[in-house]
């Protein structure tokens, strides 16, 4: 132990140096591995250091950012690609997210709920003496959706359910029947829950509304492709109204989440909801005008629904790529900011005649403000009458394109001008 | 001692390791490739120069201006919209430049030399830069003020396009006068390349042809005939002597001169029996020998700028095509196959490219074959387009319109800008002049 | 140029081309001053005087081209019914075809030279504008050439004959139409005295 330390001790320059070069090689190693990126494609590696420790907030902003600079999202084609793997943070935000587009799709669909409302008074009005009846067949409807939804049924059958709910429009007979049965339900139901059904009609019926919409936002956001028509016009006509009804739905959706899986409860609350559809229809006898409203309220929803749901997916992959991909963005950014400053020194280029083969390559230093500093021919352009060409190309661009963030910004920029090739 | 070693080899470590932390981003420079340019014209903007104030007898500044438009490649801008006409670049007002388009300004100013001429002092300016980027100066007689302007133009011409203008060129051209079959005048003119400053060489009832420029710019060859004997003439007249020489004559075809770029030899057309065949005469020994034996025209030989071929027309094929042979007769090969005719071919002064007639349909326009790749671009939109000749930097073709009234047409070499030079009467067979510097 | 103040080492060798440009203009002047009265040119070319009697008697077509003709037979050229009157042969478009047509024409003339061998033909070939100026030339001198082997086939001596081409500088007619270059392809019948 001594000899070695004796050994070391006579030989301790050699020792030295030996650590020496094995701490440099790997801190060699380490250095490289940090600029391999940010050395590729001329990009700088502060976007990728500073993705990894960004705020939700500050990634939501640059989120906000990237969507105003970018292309709309529907016609963005990257978000909707899931993502490979997102962290807990952007899973989080993610569900944030989703709530918030809910919310907004609910607030779509107070329209639909206040049309209910109107229709509902109408019906009022032409049948007083059935009133008793339906505001028992609405406790008896809420019930049987809150049971539908603990059951979770199959898809299947909310299609059958629809199916009636068409075939309800078209025939009165078939209505009433349903009508009906949702009576004997809903005797079945009183046992339980008297109570409730003393309660206000209004009350009842907004929460039934506001439930079955908000079914069929989570039943779109999934179908979302089948849907497509847009009928704004109507939706916006109750807007008012629906504003009211919109604090109610969120909370009502904040129960349903918490109850059931996200798509089962989906599949559940579609299915009542088309239920309470079809009852609504069977009390208004299948009035062709109330048909009209109710179909216009409901693409109004889908139209919200899927607007809502496009959103949440367009935060969604931002905010995914904000966890993994600010990277891509970065360099979708660069070659926007790229081609900005090659249009512009193109168009100021007046190549001289005659020259064939031309090709060059020129080094320029800009200031932040896009302001050239210094032009030099690195290589000629084949002629002197050439490379003042190119010169009073870049001054006559002065002052460069701006970057559209300031991370992009470089102050060396290697021109290539090379027409001929 | 140890510690302060070892620390310094620390230093140096970290030192490297710094640099090299360093040196990484700041390689990534923005990389932009540039495959387009503006198919604009270069805006510049020739300012008046005055002589202590005063106006020079000679428009100089309007002079370098016209030559510089005329080419198509620059924008030059119409005096009446300068504000100002400064001498120097110090009291150039940029921004008023600037916001009118211009991007090149050229001021200057003259005042008078020992010799009694002018010294003219000019800059050339760059609006964006705000600075001068150059500045000349010319010493001109009283009475060449005028070629004093052509020079200026000459001077920002090179500086832009990177060749030589050629605005102290001369041409020569036969204009055509009377108005009856049987009473007209030929006149052979040498004028500036605009067509300014002519003067007759040679005029005569009798028609004269096909003038050619020897290479040095002092004498000029062409065919002249005889019509009360019958006989036609190949000469060479001395422009500054106007001693003339006639180096073939007689019955038949004497025509189509070419001179041999050293300027000793002239490759000509000759005819007998009705076959018309090329010979080179040479000037200093007299000696004539001929070229080609064919039993088809061979005519309007065209020398190439080394010496070693001469392009020329002959019909040995049924129609007109040019051919391309050594300057010995030998080695001949056909050159064109477009349109049905291909005729009276030109070389570029760079030796890459001739210019001639193609006839296609019923019309005959002016082409430009790249000898190289063997592309072919028609010029002129004809429909009697005739005698087609390189400008001496090779930049334009000056060319015979001979449809309607005819002119003199300029043409660029990409065939994008044209400008006219009329004549009193007829004009046709220009023929382009060294560049005269 | 020390007034100049920037560029320093550029200025020099722009002085360097400045002088040369200086001298060239200088010798370009001293051409321009003596290009316009050079003597010997415009009305003292040695082909003055020869065009001066040529054109003065030749004017009209009918008269001119008859000088060597005896008077005693100029008749014969003027009289519409003698074949000796046709004396311009017509080519169709890029040819020099005698059209059969001027058979009966080339025939007489060419017996006529045989029974005059003091009688000397010149031969005048041209063409119409279209094309290039020197291979009209050459095509015009083809067309002569064409007509002299036919007039020594029927009977003059080669040495009678001569040919010129003026190629398109010589049209009959001025005009662009159809008609005009008609005419303008043609074979003239000069008989010279000289």
């Amino acid at each position: 132990m001594l000899d070695l330390l004796e050994k070391i001790g006579e030989h301790w320059r050699a020792v030295l140096l030996a650590v020496l070069v094995h701490g440099a090689l790997a801190a060699g190693l380490l250095f490289s591995l940090d600029f391999l990126q940010p050395a590729s494609r001329g990009n700088q590696g502060e976007s990728i250091v500073e993705a990894s420790v960004m705020s939700s907030e500050d990634i939501d902003a640059m989120a906000a950012q990237n969507n105003a600079e970018s292309t709309p999202p529907t016609s963005q084609p990257e978000p909707s690609t899931p993502p490979a793997s997102a962290p807990t943070e952007a899973a989080k935000q993610q569900q944030a997210k989703r709530e918030q587009a809910e919310a907004e799709a609910q607030r779509a669909e107070r329209q639909a709920q206040a049309e209910a409302a109107k229709r509902e008074r109408a019906e009022q009005a032409a049948a007083d003496k059935a009133r008793a009846q339906e505001k028992a067949q609405a406790e008896a409807k809420r019930e049987a959706a809150e049971k539908a939804r603990q059951k979770r049924q199959a898809e299947a059958k909310q299609e059958r359910e629809a199916e009636a709910r068409q075939e309800a429009k078209a025939e009165q007979e078939k209505a009433r029947a349903a009508k009906e049965k949702a009576a004997k339900e809903k005797a079945q139901a009183e046992a339980q829950e008297k109570a409730k059904a003393e309660q206000a009609e209004a009350k009842a019926e907004k929460e039934r509304a506001a439930e079955a919409a908000e079914a069929k936002a989570k039943a779109q956001k999934q179908a979302q492709a089948k849907r497509q028509a847009a009928a704004e016009a109507a939706a916006q006509k109750e807007k008012e109204q629906a504003e009211k009804a919109a604090r109610e739905k969120a909370e009502a959706e904040r129960k349903a989440r918490e109850q059931a899986e996200a798509k089962a409860k989906a599949q559940a609350e579609a299915k009542a909801k088309a239920k309470a559809e079809a009852a609504a229809k069977a009390k208004a006898e299948a009035q062709a005008k109330a048909k009209a409203e109710a179909e216009a309220a409901r693409r109004a929803r889908e139209e919200a629904a899927r607007k809502a749901a496009a959103q949440s997916q367009l935060e969604k992959a931002m905010a995914e790529e904000s966890a993994g991909r600010q990277a891509a963005a970065d360099q979708r950014a660069l070659a926007g900011y790229i081609q900005a400053i090659r249009n512009k020194v193109e168009a100021n280029w007046i190549r001289p005649p005659g020259a064939t083969d031309v090709t060059c390559k020129v080094h320029v230093k800009q200031l932040p403000g896009g302001q050239v500093a210094n032009v030099r021919v690195v290589s000629s352009c084949g002629g002197p009458a050439l490379d003042r060409s190119v010169e009073q190309a870049i001054y006559k661009s002065d002052p460069l394109p701006s970057p559209p963030s300031g991370n992009l910004f470089q102050s060396d920029i290697e021109f290539t001008f090379r027409p001929d090739s | 001692m140890i510690k302060t070693k070892r620390t310094s080899w620390l230093a140096r470590f970290c030192l490297i390791a710094v640099a090299a932390c360093m040196a990484l981003p700041a390689q990534a420079a923005l990389e932009v490739d540039i495959t387009q340019s503006s198919d604009q014209a270069i805006p510049i903007a020739i300012a008046p120069f005055k002589a202590n104030g005063q106006r020079l007898p000679v428009d100089i500044s309007d002079i370098a201006s016209r030559d510089l438009a005329s080419t198509g490649l620059f924008r030059t801008f119409d005096r009446a919209n300068m504000t100002e006409s400064p001498a120097t670049p110090e009291d150039v007002n940029y921004q008023s430049w600037a916001a009118q388009g211009v991007d090149n300004l050229v001021i200057g100013s003259a005042a008078r030399n020992a010799a009694g001429g002018y010294r003219i002092t000019f800059y050339l300016v760059d609006v964006a830069r705000q600075q001068a980027v150059t500045s000349f100066q010319i010493n001109a007689g009283g009475n060449q003020l005028r070629d004093a302007g052509h020079t200026i133009a000459n001077l920002i011409y090179e500086r832009f396009v990177g060749k030589k203008g050629y605005f102290l060129s001369n041409i020569a051209y036969v204009t055509v006068t009377g108005n009856t079959a049987n009473n007209r005048t030929f006149r052979l003119v040498v004028a500036d390349y605009d067509g300014s400053q002519p003067s007759t060489i040679y005029s005569s009832k009798d028609p004269v042809m096909s003038p050619a420029w020897s290479p040095s710019g002092d004498r000029i060859a062409y065919v002249a005939f005889d019509v009360y004997k019958g006989t036609s003439s190949v000469r060479i007249q001395n422009l500054s002597s106007g001693q003339a020489r006639t180096i073939s004559a007689g019955h038949g075809v004497n025509g189509a001169p070419a001179w041999s770029p050293n300027g000793q030899e002239i490759a000509f057309a000759k005819s007998a029996d009705g076959d018309t065949d090329l010979f080179v005469y040479n000037l200093a020994t007299g000696q004539t020998r001929q070229l080609t034996r064919s039993g088809a025209i061979d005519t309007e030989p065209s020398w190439s700028p080394n010496g070693r071929e001469i392009v020329f027309t002959s019909d040995r094929g049924g129609q007109p095509q040019l051919y391309r042979m050594n300057a010995e007769g030998g080695g001949i090969q056909r050159l064109t196959y477009d349109g049905s005719s291909n005729q009276r071919a030109d070389f570029a002064p760079d030796g890459k490219s001739i210019t001639y007639v193609q006839k296609s349909g019923n019309g005959f326009r002016i082409a430009v074959m790249d000898l190289e790749t063997n592309n072919v671009r028609i010029v002129s939109d004809g429909p009697q387009d005739d005698s087609p000749a390189f400008a001496p930097n090779g930049q334009a073709v000056l060319y015979a319109r001979q449809s309607g009234r005819n002119a003199l047409s300029l043409v660029s070499l990409d065939g994008n800008a044209k400008s006219t030079l009329s004549q009193a009467g007829e004009v046709r067979e220009p023929a382009w002049g060294p560049l005269g510097y | 140029m020390g007034h100049i103040s920037f560029g320093s080492r550029r200025q020099v060798l722009l002085a360097a081309t400045l002088v040369a440009a200086a001298l060239s203009l200088t010798a370009c002047g001293g051409n321009k001053n003596v290009r316009g009265d050079a003597p010997g040119m415009p009305q003292a070319g040695m082909n003055d005087q020869g065009q001066g009697q040529g054109m003065g008697s030749g004017r009209d077509i009918d008269v001119r081209g008859l000088e060597g003709i005896p008077a005693e037979d100029r008749h014969l050229f003027t009289d519409p019914n003698n074949p000796l009157s046709t004396r311009t042969v017509y080519f169709d478009l890029d040819s020099s075809a005698i059209p059969s047509r001027f058979s009966q024409a080339i025939q007489a003339h060419g017996q006529y030279l045989a029974n005059h061998p003091n009688v000397n033909l010149r031969l005048e070939g041209n063409t119409d504008e279209r094309g290039t100026r020197e291979y009209n030339v050459a095509l015009g001198e083809r067309r002569a050439d064409s007509v002299k082997q036919a007039v020594v086939l029927s009977g003059a001596s080669a040495g009678q004959v001569t040919t010129i081409s003026y190629g398109e500088e010589r049209p009959a007619v001025l005009g662009q139409d159809a008609e005009s270059l008609n005419k303008n392809r043609r074979v003239d019948f000069i008989y010279t005295n000289n």
